[in-house]
């Protein structure tokens, strides 16, 4: 008896677990569902991620500058590629960006998939407010 | 659960479901379950399986995973595979992640020797796990895959050489009673999570021939940047009006055939023991055709990075799609050595027994220290982080095993694990020291430091890289190689 709830429990963990990404809304997540080298994994490799803190300048009142952040002095070289597509790694980044630098009050991560079709990979902004801890997202729609 | 091969009586399957059904139909499905699952199985297609792919694990990670630790935590930065993991871990290092490695190794090498109980193997497949859940550094889907495989074989029945060798082949001439099978047939077993392997490697295969329906798949254009060295062959079908777009949709398309036909065979053939039907036979040579071909495609022509997937692959498909006959045969090479050396060691041991019992203490106090220092030594001797640490820890380890095992008066148990250890420490050592593991461990180091704008530290790795690398490689000969492949967004 308990052989056979093991042997159904599995089967529908199996099941269940590749057929999630099919239902879900983040078609970027490809883990766990057997799509390996998948269209999306081609389109993926082509996005490319730019990321920009915003400080707030001491003195000036209200005065932000922007610098953008050299990713690859940062980030180990495969975590550059993948911040483009992989949204734990983004929103992850985003949020140690802001740790990093107490002065950091606004982190932007920017993301273009120039071989992909708009409808299918759009370009996106993720962006996170240090002070309020909350991260928003915005798309570039065609 | 049943875990020993036992004989198949006439009387039907020795293991069911434990459930009872009165209406007809649903006792009819019931009995074609039971029948399925715990139907019999050649006991050495699950004795094979694990041997084959604990041995294929423990230099995968040594071979493969070791020259990439030094990712793990660069820069003070790394994330999770699960956002709770992230919460409850330290940062990754490559002194925890190399020492993982080198432990799971050992570990499923000890496993592969010596057939311990459930608690191994389960102890395999967490470590094995976290080994890529830490990090998203590791988003090998096969790797996932190889941790449901580590965790089936907990469930595995315990299959020993002794009771495998040799494959009996029942006598010509004799005749048999209808319905029995002759005292010599090959033993089998009641091996549901075997079955279930299967299942879940068949449900692999269908979910990822459903990837190929993408349209990017069916266009072509997926499977022409995987098979650049298909290229000529395209020039040269397109001589005879063959569009690209008709050869490389038609190659991806081929591609999604094999990933069927192969997820069929799994599904289909899970009986191919007690069920005599020819198209299963058929099925099942289909299937291993469609996967050797398939997968040795992925390495020679496509010459995907997916580390050892395809060998693991084309193992599981031998065992589960050649006949019973021909597994007895290769097995035999396997399983009579064993059996040679598991007879060797239990008349030493008998006779080391028959002495007094503080020969026997002292003979396996003896025994285990040697073992533990010879893993001690190792460890040292690797020169790769947290080795030294695995070392001493699996030493440390080794120690308090034997001292309990002396306490339950289980001292050949205790020689027998020191040994296996032992000997499996000196395998990972050999493996490591014959090949560029440290070479491209310290190179990749020092890309990485150098790339991040720390010189210093990157020389640092470069002049370790420099005593496992060739005559003449020096610290400045990697920094210049390092500008020559800058740029690129790769993993090098």
């Amino acid at each position: 008896m308990v052989t056979t709830v093991f042997i159904v429990s599995w089967l529908v963990w199996q099941l269940a677990l590749p057929l999630s990404y099919y239902f879900s809304e983040d078609v970027s997540d490809e883990r766990f569902s057997w799509r390996m080298f998948s269209g999306l994994w081609l389109l993926h490799k082509t996005c490319r991620a730019s990321v920009t803190e915003s400080l707030v300048l001491s003195g000036a009142e209200g005065a932000r500058s922007v610098r953008p952040l050299d990713l690859a002095r940062t980030l180990y070289v495969s975590w550059v590629g993948a911040l483009g597509w992989q949204r734990p790694l983004m929103e992850k980044f985003l949020r140690t960006r802001c740790r990093h630098d107490p002065s950091v009050v606004e982190v932007e991560l920017s993301r273009t998939c120039p071989a992909a079709d708009p409808s299918r990979l759009p370009s996106a902004t993720l962006r996170m407010d240090c002070r309020a801890g909350t991260l928003s997202r915005s798309r570039v729609t065609p | 659960m049943s875990h020993r091969p036992e004989r198949v009586t006439a009387g039907g399957p020795p293991g069911t479901s434990g459930l009872t059904l009165n209406s007809s139909a649903p006792r009819r499905a019931l009995q074609g379950w039971d029948r399925h699952w715990f139907g019999p199985v050649a006991a050495i297609r699950p004795y094979l399986v694990r041997k084959v792919v604990l041995c294929l694990l423990a230099l995968d990670v040594w071979l493969l995973r070791i020259p990439r630790g030094g990712r793990y935590g660069a820069g003070g930065f790394d994330v999770a595979h699960f956002q709770w993991l992230d919460g409850l871990q330290p940062l990754p290092t490559p002194d925890v992640f190399i020492g993982l490695m080198l432990s799971v190794g050992v570990l499923a090498l000890v496993c592969a020797f010596t057939e311990p109980g459930p608690w191994a193997h389960a102890l395999l497949a967490v470590m094995y796990t976290y080994g890529w859940a830490m990090s998203l550094h590791d988003s090998f889907q096969h790797h996932y895959f190889v941790s449901l495989v580590l965790v089936l074989f907990v469930c595995f029945p315990r299959v020993t050489a002794v009771e495998l060798s040799p494959p009996p082949v029942a006598p010509s001439g004799r005749r048999r009673r209808k319905g029995a099978l002759s005292d010599t047939s090959p033993p089998t077993a009641t091996a549901w999570a075997y079955k279930l392997l299967g299942v879940t490697t068949g449900i692999l295969y269908a979910f990822t021939a459903f990837t190929k329906l993408d349209p990017e798949w069916r266009a072509g254009l997926v499977i022409m940047r995987l098979a650049r060295p298909l290229a000529p062959v395209e020039a040269w079908v397109g001589g005879f009006g063959v569009p690209p777009s008709v050869f490389w949709g038609s190659l991806a398309m081929g591609v999604f055939a094999a990933e069927a036909v192969v997820a069929a065979g799994y599904l289909l053939t899970g009986r191919l023991d007690d069920d005599h039907r020819p198209w299963l036979r058929g099925v099942a040579w289909l299937a291993l055709a469609a996967a050797v071909g398939f997968h040795v495609s992925a390495e020679t022509v496509l010459r995907l990075r997916i580390g050892w997937f395809s060998y693991y692959m084309i193992g599981l498909a031998c065992v589960y799609f050649l006949p019973s006959s021909l597994l007895w045969a290769v097995g035999g090479l396997v399983t009579r050595p064993a059996a040679r050396s598991a007879a060797v060691w239990s008349t030493t041991s008998r006779a080391l027994g028959s002495g007094s019992r503080a020969l026997d203490i002292g003979v396996t106090a003896v025994g285990a220290a040697a073992g533990a220092a010879v893993v001690v030594a190792v460890g040292f001797a690797l020169d790769l982080p947290g080795a030294a640490t695995v070392g001493v820890v699996l030493a440390s380890g080794l120690a308090g095993a034997t001292v309990l095992a002396l306490v339950l008066g289980r001292q050949q148990h205790a020689m027998k694990y020191a040994l296996a250890t032992a000997v499996a420490a000196v395998v990972m050592w050999a493996a490591i020291a014959q090949s560029r593991v440290r070479l491209d461990y310290y190179v990749r180091v020092g890309f990485d430091l150098q790339r991040r704008g720390h010189r210093a530290a990157a020389f640092d790795a470069y002049e370790r890289a420099t005593r496992y690398g060739p005559e003449g490689l020096s610290p400045e000969i990697l920094a210049d190689a390092f500008g020559r492949q800058s740029g690129r967004a790769e993993d090098p």
